[in-house]
């Protein structure tokens, strides 16, 4: 086998190891967990961090890809295979370096539990299964990766299976993703069909070459749309499952009950992007049909909106972020729509670094104030959790769209270019802006300004925890200076032949995007920074808002809708089934009735009353005539005599009249 | 060989009945014993047939009554080997299950050691009329299985599976004397040329203008009954209704052989007999026998939905996932579509074959387990909190339950993805109804997880022990077993190897 290959198969396969090593490791060593953990994951981000440079430094790795037979079918056999392309040097550099970490802090977050062995084990088959899903070049190798990332994300969310709550939103994870995956499966399952090969890249014989490209352009036609429509379509709802977009979003709030860590790696910064990063690996799918592009903008756009406006109501501290990471998603989604694979790997990107630095000052703040997550009961934090807060306010402002922090130049690319495609698409992101700059901002009036309103008294989290939070800082305040439109290096990365640098009407799109921050900051500041104690004690938003607050503090009543809706149409359906297997077993029971009443009939009618009835009639009847000639035999010669004079007569009298 | 591993359980069983009363506790380690010495022949002859390649081995035939065409003729091919390293597996699995067994331990085991040689039997059998033979012979320990060692309902359950199934294979046994009296032969494959034998004189007919001559007009009515006896055994809708009551009033460590092996003998008989006789009919019939296999996939996940009883759950999805098999087995004679698309099917009805047992087996092992440390009782909310109570037999039965639902890793993803794939090709809109069922399979048992593994722990079993070293021995091969088929699935795909 290629040393290289060797190398490179191993920044997946050691935290795999790791996870079967912490999976197997003895009660008594349980604190080696994280140490494991940590390590297998630094070596794999060295691991990337040595391919990206030689990536960078233009030694050519010989082998782009590596593929391999699976499963051999005679003529078409199923294969797998690692690829290794810039969207791929990318998310491995991103997920290990941010996952590196988070493991780090989870080693401080999750300190005395009893069950660390078990938690770094699931963390570390996540990393794994991630890395496997990015470096895949097989849409099955994706696939199987995709759940299996889905299966981490089970157990972590139920991490603490003992509260009911937790148990139930691992499961409504679980599920609704895997409604989603149903989708994914059906168009890996066709275009296998339809190309022989699963195979992004093989040689010019791969699905997202140009001889299968054009081959499924010629595919056939169903409902007026092609196949590939229809394929591309398929493989979007399995992304809209795993990536939180409308309608399937609703798991992704609830998710929120597994350990912050887990929330900041798989809620935020990684698991979630698979979706946005799915579509970009099939984009040269998607490329032909416009009309697809154009759904998946238009759902970006709204899941943006639409989740930014929940987030507005929301009072946990993690929810507003789980709600803000779908608004982010709907926004790299409406990216990838209407600008390409770079500007939306550049928005998941940023997201991934401010995301999982918010996600894990949440979790230093929950960690600091005893697990309390309702933000109207924090404040003042800023005084005892001075580097959270100093590193939360980075990922804060980042978050709202500052220049020249991350999120502002990955967010204005998406508004440039949704601004190009349509008015619409344009306004709703700029809504989005607009609101996410507010939400921000009373998230982090309330949590850290004001006066403390909780009753333990808070502390600012160990060093393990914080300094992880400092170098995210610094990823979010400094990475987005890789993607300005005067010198968009992150682009010319991912696709070098192509032009990016766009300044002109870009310049303008970005004092506007600026301009909207700074309102909803201000605004948020008006609102919350004003009279801290007098927000605090009644949000400010449910005074103007009124029932409409109530209704967004509710989520808009998704859940409930779809309980009452699919949730009984699949409970009346599956007792429909279960009504007719009734139906069923009377039918049995009536045949069996029928066939013992038959049986009886026969014995009674046939045997008893025929057979028998019959044999002993005869025997009766035998017996009466019987009877009758022998009263007969009277013995007395004289009447026999005089009756056989009477036959013979009577015969000599029938055959005289035969003659 | 053959003869050897399909009378050996017998022998044993036939020695058991001999032991004296107070030696009845040596019963279960005697019928595992013999159990493993099968298990150790059917992994040789398995290899051996491997190195082989394609084709009958380990012939054994002599002629019995020739007069009427009935010679003993055992061999094994790729499919054959795969069904006997299933039952070679679960067997002993259900032995060890059942070691304690305290009522009337020397008949249970008498009766399953009957019952594995009457399925070894039929998956060596290579003549109709011992094929048949041990086909219903199989029904009777089951029978008293169920009658003897059941739940409240055994005895209508037990009578119901027998006469049900009974009843299934009356046309069958009418159509293999009129293909008797027809060819002249009841051999499935030729001793000698591979021409006369069954397979051989009706591939031969199909040469011949329109085909079809052999048996004439009946030819339709002899596939119809053969097919009843076959949908009635598997089983597929509307004909299951003998299993819900016969797998759940069963003691669930008998129900892993009936699931996990008896209802295999159905397909390897689509396999063995219909696929190879009546190729044309079944291509024919594929339209609306996909149809009536899809239903069964998702009716029968979409019924274990609104079931609150565990082996209610297992019993349906067990009737689900092996129907799965039967819908392989319609894209099988979708020829023109080439050999990729006719392998996927194939190798996936037969993996499924086998990865289903192992999964059904594990699966009923597992629920008996926690129904007999439950004090009896099965339902769902009868359970909570196990993971904290029991984590090593919680995670285990986790595992085999992901097993179930098809994740990928495990055995099941990759036989569900062959199927699929050849589904949605040849019966698109049957395929999607399948490939829909995985929605309210993954509803079922992720709620049967989180309600008895999760959550608070349920005071009634605040006291279960975890697994036992033997319960270990059980579960964990199997456990290893069903990820190492997920895995690397080419091994199992290799012995099955009859191209």
């Amino acid at each position: 086998m290629n040393p290289h290959v060797t190398a490179y198969a191993a920044i997946v396969l050691l935290p795999l190891l790791a996870a079967a090593v912490c999976l197997c490791l003895p009660a008594s060593r349980r604190a080696w967990a994280a140490t494991i953990a940590v390590t297998a994951m630094a070596v794999s981000f060295a691991g990337s961090m040595a391919v990206l440079i030689r990536w960078l430094s233009g030694m050519t790795v010989h082998a782009r890809q590596w593929n391999f037979d699976w499963i051999a079918l005679p003529a078409d056999p199923i294969r797998l295979g690692l690829l290794l392309d810039p969207y791929t040097i990318l998310m491995l550099t991103m997920v290990t370096g941010v996952g590196l970490l988070i493991f780090v802090f989870a080693g401080g977050y999750m300190h005395g539990d009893p069950r660390r062995g078990g938690f770094f084990c699931s963390m570390s088959f996540f990393a794994a299964a991630m890395l496997g899903m990015v470096m895949s070049n097989s849409m099955l190798l994706l696939l199987i990766c995709w759940e299996l990332m889905g299966l981490a994300s089970y157990l972590l969310i139920g991490f603490w299976f003992q509260k009911p709550e937790a148990a139930a939103a691992a499961r409504k994870a679980f599920i609704t993703t895997r409604i989603g995956d149903l989708g994914l499966l059906a168009a890996t399952v066709w275009l296998s069909n339809q190309c022989g090969t699963l195979l992004f890249y093989d040689n010019g014989n791969g699905l997202l070459e140009a001889k299968n490209l054009d081959l499924l352009m010629q595919a056939g036609m169903w409902a007026g749309m092609g196949f590939v429509f229809w394929i591309a379509l398929l493989a979007f709802w399995g992304a809209v499952g795993k990536s939180g977009q409308f309608p399937l979003h609703v798991w992704l709030p609830d998710a929120m009950e597994g350990p912050t860590p887990v929330s900041a790696l798989i809620h935020a910064a990684t698991m979630v992007a698979a979706g946005v990063f799915l579509m970009v690996r099939l984009y040269p799918l998607l490329v032909l049909e416009p009309v697809l592009l154009g759904i998946i903008a238009s759902v970006g756009a709204f899941t943006a909106l639409f989740a930014a406006c929940i987030a507005l109501a929301q009072r946990d501290i993690k929810r507003i972020l789980a709600y803000s990471t779908v608004s982010q998603l709907g926004l790299m989604m409406l990216g990838l729509g209407v600008g390409g694979p770079a500007v939306a790997m550049f928005h998941l990107f940023t997201h991934a670094i401010f995301k999982a630095l918010l996600f894990l000052a949440a979790g230093s703040v929950i960690h600091g104030t005893h697990h309390e997550q309702d933000i109207f009961k924090m404040g003042g934090l800023k005084k005892a959790m001075p580097v959270t807060c100093l590193a939360w306010g980075a990922g804060y402002l980042a978050l709202a769209g500052i220049p020249p922090l991350a999120g502002f130049w990955s967010k204005d690319e998406i508004v440039y270019y949704a601004f190009k495609a349509s008015p619409y698409l344009f306004a709703m992101a700029w809504a989005t802006s607009l609101l996410t700059a507010f939400y921000t901002t009373r998230q982090f009036l309330l949590v850290f300004f004001g006066k403390y309103r909780g009753h333990h008294a808070p502390h600012e989290s160990p060093r393990v925890m914080t300094v992880p939070l400092l170098i995210l800082a610094a990823g979010a305040i400094l990475a987005g200076l890789l993607g300005t439109p005067w010198k968009n290096l992150f682009a010319h990365f991912l696709e070098p032949g192509e032009i990016h640098d766009a300044t002109g009407l870009n310049v303008v799109i970005m004092l506007v995007s600026f301009l909207t921050a700074i309102t909803g900051i201000v605004l948020g500041w008006f609102l919350y920074g004003r009279h801290p104690e007098a927000a605090a004690a009644q949000d400010p938003l449910q005074r103007i808002g009124g029932r409409l607050y109530r209704t967004l503090a509710d989520r808009l009543y998704v859940d409930e809708f779809y309980a009452a809706t699919f949730g009984r149409l699949i409970l009346a359906l599956s007792q429909l089934a279960a009504t007719v297997e009734l139906v069923l077993e009377f039918l049995n029971r009536l045949l069996a009735g029928i066939a013992f009443g038959i049986s009886w009939a026969a014995q009674k009618v046939g045997d008893q009353w025929m057979i028998n009835g019959g044999f002993d009639f005869l025997c009766d009847r035998v017996r009466q005539k019987g009877a009758f000639f022998a009263a007969l035999q009277t013995g007395k010669i004289s009447i026999s005599l005089r009756l056989m004079a009477g036959g013979v007569a009577l015969l000599g009298l029938l055959l005289w009249m035969l003659h | 060989m053959l003869s050897a591993l399909t009378f050996l359980p017998l022998i044993a069983g036939l020695i058991l009945l001999l032991l004296p009363r107070e030696r009845e506790r040596l019963a279960a380690p005697l019928a595992l014993g013999s159990s493993l010495v099968v298990l150790f022949g059917t992994l040789v002859v398995a290899v051996t047939c491997h190195q082989a390649g394609p084709g009958m081995h380990h012939v054994e035939f002599f002629r019995w009554i020739p007069a009427l065409g009935i010679h003993y003729f055992l061999g094994v091919d790729g499919l054959g080997a795969v069904a006997l390293l299933l039952s070679a597996l679960v067997f002993p699995m259900a032995i060890v299950a059942a070691w304690n067994r305290s009522q009337q331990p020397r008949l249970y085991f008498v009766l399953l050691l009957l019952l594995q040689t009457t399925v070894t039997g039929v998956f060596t059998a290579l003549n109709l009329y011992h094929w048949f033979l041990y086909f219903e012979i199989s029904l009777v320990p089951a029978f008293f299985l169920i009658k003897i060692y059941g739940g409240p309902h055994r005895s209508y359950a037990a009578y119901k599976f027998f006469l049900y199934t009974l009843l299934g294979s009356v046309p069958m046994l009418l159509a293999f004397v009129f293909i008797y009296t027809r060819t002249g032969t009841l051999d499935l494959v030729s001793p000698v040329d591979g021409v006369s034998g069954l397979a051989g004189l009706f591939f031969q007919d199909r040469l011949v203008g329109e085909g079809g001559h052999l048996l004439g007009r009946a030819t339709l009515f002899v596939f119809l009954a053969i097919l009843i006896g076959l949908a009635v055994k598997t089983p597929l809708m509307p004909f299951h209704s003998w299993l819900p009551d016969a797998y759940t009033q069963a003691p669930p460590f008998v129900t892993m052989v009936l699931t996990g092996v008896m209802s295999k003998m159905g397909v390897y008989g689509f396999l063995r007999i219909l696929m190879p006789l009546f190729a044309p009919e079944l291509a024919a019939a594929a339209g609306w026998l996909s149809w009536l296999a899809a239903a069964t996939v998702f009716l029968g996940m979409l019924i274990a939905w609104c079931k609150k009883d565990l082996l209610e759950i297992a019993a349906y999805s067990s009737l689900s996932h092996v129907a799965l098999c039967v819908l392989a087995l319609c894209c099988l004679n979708d020829v023109h579509r080439g050999p990729a698309h006719f392998a996927a099917a194939y190798q996936g009805a037969v993996m499924q074959l086998f990865n289903h047992g192992l999964t059904a087996a594990a699966l009923f092992f597992v629920f008996g387990l926690l129904i007999a440390r439950n004090g009896g009782r099965a339902g769902i909310d009868d359970f909570g909190g196990l993971r904290t109570v029991a984590p090593q037999l919680s995670s285990l039965a986790m595992l085999v339950i992901f097993a179930g639902i098809g994740l990928p890793g495990l055995s099941g993803f990759v036989s569900e993805f062959l199927i699929f794939k050849a589904a949605l090709a040849a019966h698109p809109g049957a395929g999607a109804l399948a490939l829909a069922s995985l929605l309210p399979g993954g509803l079922v048992f992720l709620r049967l997880i989180q309600k008895v593994f999760c959550g608070p722990v349920n005071p009634a079993c605040a006291a279960m022990a975890d697994l036992s070293l033997r319960e270990w021995i059980v579960l964990g091969p199997v456990a290893l077993l069903l990820v190492v088929l997920g895995v690397w699935p080419q091994w199992i795909l290799n012995l099955m190897r009859t191209f």
